[in-house]
C-alpha cells in the first residue's frame, strides 16, 4: 500500500505518489529558480503541459501518477537546466553553491579538490584562498617553519570528510 | 557529439524565426507548434518551447485566445500580431540574405546562382 498525495496541475486534479509528487515539485520549483522573476505564465504553461502529457499516459483519472509517469514527462519537456541559469546562482557551482551561501560554512576535508586527504582543500574553501596557496605555505612551514608533519595528520584526523556530492534524480538509476 | 553542438546552437539561433514563420502559416497552440517542431528537428526537448513564447508574447510579437479543446481543459490559441508579421518579413529577408552569403562562401563569388531575389526585396 503506497499514499498519495492529490495535486492540481494545470487546473487538472491528479493523485500522485508522494515520491512522484516530491520529484515533480523539485523539478517545477527548480524551473521557477531560472524564469525571469516574474514569469508565473511561462510556468503555468509548463504545468498545463506536463498535464497533458499525464493525461496521455494516464487512461483513467481513477488511476494514480507513478514516478516513473513523472521522469517520463521530465525527459520530453528537458532538464531544468535547459531553461537557462539560476537567478540566484553564483557562476560556477550549480546546485551546491547557492545552499553554502545561507548556511552556517563548516570547514570539511575536501573530497573533489586533494593532493593528499583534502586538509589544504578544505581550509581553502574554508578561507575563500586558493588551496594551492595553503599548500604552499603548509609545505613551507613544515619544511622551514618548525611545523611538525604531525600537524597535517592530525588535521586529516580532526576534520571530518564533506559529505559526497548530492544525487541527481532526474536519471533513472538502474 | 562536437558536431551535435554546433547543430544544436544553429538550430537554437533560428528557432524563434521558425516559432514566428509556423504561425504566420495559421493559429496554433503549444503541442501543435512542439509537433511540427520536431517533425522538422528543430527541438528536442518540449520545455524550451514556452518560454520562447512568452517572451514573443511579451515583445509584442504574438498574442493568444484561450479556446475549448474537444478533450480536456481549453487550449492557448497563439496568433501573429502585425508588429509580428513586420518581424518576420525583416526575418525573411536576413534568412535569405545568409543563406545567399553562405552559398558565396562555400562556392566562391563566381559560380553563385542569380542572387538577385533578395535585393530585389528589400
Amino acid at each position: 500500500m503506497k499514499e498519495t498525495i492529490n495535486a492540481n496541475i494545470g487546473s487538472v486534479a491528479f493523485s500522485l505518489d508522494r515520491d512522484a509528487y516530491q520529484m515533480l515539485k523539485s523539478y517545477l520549483d527548480d524551473i521557477r529558480d531560472r524564469l525571469p522573476a516574474d514569469d508565473t505564465e511561462t510556468l503555468g504553461d509548463i504545468e498545463r503541459r506536463i498535464a497533458e502529457i499525464f493525461r496521455e499516459r494516464i487512461p483513467s483519472p481513477m488511476l494514480v501518477v507513478t514516478i516513473d509517469t513523472v521522469r517520463e514527462a521530465v525527459a520530453r519537456m528537458g532538464r531544468p537546466e535547459e531553461f537557462g541559469q539560476r537567478r540566484n546562482a553564483d557562476e560556477t557551482q550549480p546546485s551546491d553553491a547557492d545552499t553554502a551561501e545561507e548556511k552556517p560554512r563548516h570547514l570539511r576535508r575536501s573530497r573533489t579538490d586533494r593532493s593528499i586527504a583534502g586538509v589544504c582543500g578544505g581550509i581553502g574553501a574554508f578561507f575563500d584562498i586558493d588551496p594551492t596557496t595553503v599548500r604552499l605555505v603548509m609545505l613551507l612551514l613544515i619544511l622551514f617553519g618548525g611545523l611538525s608533519i604531525w600537524a597535517y595528520v592530525i588535521l586529516w584526523l580532526v576534520i571530518p570528510e564533506e559529505p559526497a556530492s548530492r544525487f541527481d534524480p532526474y536519471t533513472k538509476k538502474r | 557529439m562536437a558536431e551535435d553542438n554546433v547543430k544544436a546552437q544553429m538550430r537554437k539561433g533560428i528557432l524563434e524565426y521558425c516559432i514566428l514563420a509556423l504561425l504566420s502559416r495559421e493559429d496554433s497552440y503549444a503541442p501543435k507548434i512542439i509537433a511540427e517542431l520536431k517533425q522538422a528537428e528543430m527541438i528536442v526537448v518540449e520545455g524550451t518551447l514556452y518560454p520562447i513564447l512568452t517572451r514573443q508574447k511579451n515583445a509584442g510579437l504574438l498574442t493568444y485566445r484561450w479556446e475549448e479543446s474537444p478533450q480536456g481543459p481549453p487550449r492557448k490559441y497563439y496568433s501573429l500580431t502585425d508588429k509580428g508579421r513586420d518581424h518576420l518579413a525583416m526575418l525573411d529577408i536576413a534568412w535569405n540574405e545568409l543563406v545567399d552569403q553562405i552559398r558565396v562562401i562555400r562556392h566562391g563569388k563566381g559560380e553563385t546562382q542569380p542572387e538577385t531575389e533578395t535585393q530585389t526585396e528589400n
